[in-house]
């Protein structure tokens, strides 16, 4: 460690106006940020206009995490499939507790800093909710308005008849609850 | 902790709906197909989004009836722009798909895996093992988008394929056989990026089986019958190595694995048992020495002499193993003194080894009445063994004696578990 080698900050501000202080290399993290950091938009404050503040808040501590597992792994030179398991042991955890909404506010956080670990855990946490539930559990999960007439909606169900069968092993799960 | 009690939702502003469509069609590509078409349903903006999905998933123990399944993937991989990344379909129950395909399934199959090549498929996993059995001739063309490729064919069926498969990461196959020359002797040099391989219940006929990878991290080998071959494994960032077996091949070459963590040979012996001895043609010292730099070793056999009786015959499990840390061994049947002084030997070359785990299985005891107690061996300290444990079933006297001696052998670790279980048959 030099003392040379000054931390370059950088200012992102949230869609509803606060402003975050982090490190350049937490930043760059995010593709979209690194190539607005390359093309050197440097000291001016970045507005992440489609982020709010608590949003940010979580991207930027998986952000702060990755810096930090990217300069310890190079340090200990067996990156061997045990710290991919845990890896993935804290991505589940990072993505513990996170409802619907934020997580829709953090797939579409990731998208645009783009962000391609935390698109692939927010992607996996939205199919492990969404897995074996019926189109009504769907909407009930999220607050998406049924918007079909109760036509289209026979037409639909009549096009693809064996998608919509209910399968035994659902009744089973739903009988137990 | 941030404060996230903000965010309430109002009726009709739903988050799901603000999502971009890719995002969204990222999500249904990693739902079962069934599932995917189902949330047509869900509103007009999804109404036609599972026509776009890039892949088909078909898995589990209702994913439909088979008429329904086969029309689905037939229409999809018809369509004008279709994209596909990933094809799963298992089938291992065929009940459904015998009925309704009586004359065999093989022209789809083929089809379907022409198909999906072409389409700069990324993963391809397909376990038919419940179909009836079919031949598929047709060579498979080399691909250079594919990732990850699954095969598990019906019963033994036989394919060919052509190298160049330069993205391969992961390659599982099933039930496969090889007519002679039909695997090129290339083919896993030109895998450069192959990390897993699991060959299960493969055939190779008579050619030899030469795996040769740099890249190779991953080497599962269970079930194939190699009596009749030459095998020949060359990988030297190996890290796990499982390799079940029931008869040894002809003749074996393992270079050093020098990176191994852990390695599994398990011995699984059906008929021999009642034919009599089967002679240890050098291939397991071979392997021995192959694996000697391993850190976790786990020994399995159906029959104790496997193992045992190696040391002395074969100079191959002398060699000492320098990394090993834990090892366990799992021996049916062992009979008389020769165990201990067996053990002793292999111990006596582990210098590191921290913990060993011993499982005796149909304990079978040669001594008590016939033969005297064995004399204890000339004695040396293991300073790094931690941990041994010992599980046996159907232990009598003479096994205790046993593990009285081995203990005595062992002064310097600190725990010892001696598990006595009733086989629960």
């Amino acid at each position: 460690m030099s003392e040379s080698t000054e931390k370059k900050m950088v200012r992102l501000r949230s869609s509803d106006g606060e402003v975050f202080e982090v490190e350049e290399s937490v930043a760059k993290v995010a593709k979209t940020l690194q190539d607005m950091l390359e093309e050197d938009c440097a000291d001016a404050v970045i507005p992440i206009t489609c982020v709010r503040a608590p949003i940010l808040t979580k991207v930027i501590d998986y952000c702060k995490d990755q810096v930090m597992i990217s300069s310890s792994s190079s340090t200990t030179n067996n990156p061997n499939e045990r710290t991919e398991q845990e890896r993935k042991a804290w991505g589940q955890k990072f993505m513990e507790g996170v409802d619907s909404s934020t997580l829709c506010e953090l797939l579409v956080a990731s998208n645009f800093l783009n962000i391609e670990g935390l698109l692939n855990l927010g992607v996996d946490k939205m199919v492990s909710m969404i897995q074996g539930k019926y189109p009504q559990e769907i909407r009930d999960m999220f607050n998406v308005v049924n918007d079909f007439t109760p036509e289209e909606e026979e037409e639909i169900r009549n096009q693809n008849a064996w998608a919509f069968e209910r399968d035994p092993y659902y009744k089973k799960r739903s009988s137990s609850k | 902790m941030e404060d996230t009690s903000g965010d309430t939702v109002y009726p009709g502003e739903d988050g799901i709906g603000k999502l971009p469509e890719d995002v969204l069609l990222n999500i249904l590509s990693l739902l079962p197909t069934r599932e995917a078409v189902r949330t047509s349903l869900v509103a007009q903006q999804w109404r036609h989004l599972w026509k776009w999905v890039p892949s088909l998933d078909f898995d589990g123990d209702f994913m439909g009836k088979s008429k329904n399944v086969a029309e689905f993937i037939d229409r999809k991989l018809r369509g004008d722009s279709c994209t596909l990344r990933r094809f799963v379909l298992h089938v291992k129950n065929g009940a459904d798909w015998k009925l309704e395909y009586p004359d065999g399934f093989t022209p789809h199959f083929v089809t379907w895996v022409e198909t999906a090549m072409k389409l700069q498929t990324e993963i391809l996993n397909l376990d038919v093992s419940g179909l009836p059995a079919f031949d598929v001739y047709d060579e498979i063309p080399s691909n250079k988008t594919i990732e990850t490729l699954k095969l598990r064919l019906p019963m033994t069926s036989s394919l060919r394929f052509s190298s160049g498969f330069c993205r391969l990461t992961t390659l599982e196959l099933g039930n496969v056989c090889f007519p002679p020359g039909k695997l090129p002797p290339d083919f896993f040099p030109n895998c450069r990026m192959l990390r897993y391989l699991e060959l299960n219940a493969v055939s190779l006929c008579c050619s030899p089986l030469c795996i040769s990878s740099s890249s190779l991290r991953f080497l599962t080998i269970a079930n194939c019958d190699l009596k009749e071959n030459e095998m020949k494994v060359s990988a030297p960032s190996l890290v796990s190595f499982k390799w079940h077996f029931s008869d040894v091949p002809k003749t074996c070459v393992f270079d050093r694995f020098s990176a191994l963590a852990e390695a599994e040979v398990f011995w699984v012996e059906f008929l021999t048992e009642f034919l009599g001895e089967v002679e240890d043609n050098g291939v397991m010292s071979q392997m021995l020495e192959g694996v000697s730099a391993v850190k976790t070793l786990s020994l399995r056999s159906s029959r104790y002499k496997h193992w045992l009786g190696l040391p002395v015959k074969y100079p191959g499990f002398r060699s000492p193993m320098f990394n090993l840390i834990h090892l366990n061994m799992s021996l049916a049947r062992c009979i008389c003194e020769e165990n201990v002084s067996s053990v002793m030997q292999l111990l006596q070359n582990c210098p590191v080894l921290q913990k060993l785990v011993i499982e005796i299985e149909r304990w079978k005891s040669c001594w008590g009445k016939h033969s005297p107690p064995p004399e204890p061996l000339q004695s040396f300290t293991l300073g790094s063994l931690k941990e041994v444990e010992v599980k046996y079933y159907h232990g009598d006297e003479s096994l205790r004696h046993w593990v009285r001696l081995l203990g005595s052998h062992l002064p310097f670790f600190s725990q010892m578990i001696v598990e006595r279980t009733k086989l629960k048959r």
